[in-house]
């Protein structure tokens, strides 16, 4: 499910989930604005937060930094699809 | 929200009469993080050399955790935390997860969620299915499912 997305769940027999989160370029706008609505409205929207979020968002800038001004990329490396 | 503990879940999803029940983001401290199509986080730890010396780790209980729930329960209108995109596996029963897009004009924009009134807009009610706000799309999850 792509960030900033409502939703909502129901659970109609007894169940056991495992679950994770992730960021994605292809939608870090949808995280900017996911990012913005939460701290606007807060627990309106959102039933929890994750300040350990930054760090990983500080590890995405590192990568684009490294890899397009230092070009410090593998460009045989799988993880290029990613950006 | 209440304070309970698991037990409390399981005996009420062995009663005929049993409380409908809620919990969830329960930490999986020991999981391991897995390279997915999705996970640009995950190429930034694993193959980024800026991070060397500055690492924390990957912060795993925050991006890997389970939930439970007994049936009938219902988690109304919101949106993850964080900007996260998730992904759920469902290991046993059900859910029925239910999906907002965007209604206007009948496009499917997205970028209709970034709008400052999205979630401050009149309409708006966790517990009321849009209003009109957006298009609503419902999908059944079971075992050996993913979102």
């Amino acid at each position: 499910m792509r960030p900033n997305t409502p939703h909502a769940v129901f659970t109609p027999e007894d169940a056991i989930c495992h679950g994770g989160h992730y960021y994605a370029a292809s939608t870090m706008s949808d995280t900017f604005y996911g990012i913005v609505h939460s701290f606007v409205v807060d627990k309106l929207i959102a039933n929890i937060q994750h300040q350990n979020s930054r760090r990983m968002i500080r590890k995405i800038i590192d990568l684009y930094y490294s890899a397009f001004i230092l070009k410090n990329v593998d460009d045989d490396s799988e993880s290029i699809a990613v950006y | 929200m209440r304070q309970g503990t698991l037990e409390q879940i399981y005996t009420s999803s062995q009663l005929r009469d049993g409380k409908v029940l809620n919990a969830l983001a329960f930490p999986f401290l020991f999981s391991s993080a897995f390279n997915d199509p999705f996970s640009t986080d995950f190429v930034a730890y694993m193959n980024n050399p800026l991070s060397e010396g500055t690492s924390l780790g990957i912060p795993t209980p925050d991006i890997r955790w389970g939930l439970c729930a007994t049936k009938g329960a219902w988690h109304g209108f919101h949106t993850d935390s964080d900007g996260f995109g998730t992904f759920i596996d469902v290991k046993v029963g059900k859910k029925w997860w239910i999906i907002a897009r965007p209604a206007k004009d009948g496009m499917a924009d997205v970028t209709n969620f970034a709008g400052i009134k999205t979630f401050l807009n009149e309409k708006f009610d966790a517990g009321l299915p849009g209003n009109g706000l957006w298009i609503l799309e419902a999908v059944l999850l079971e075992p050996s499912t993913r979102l």
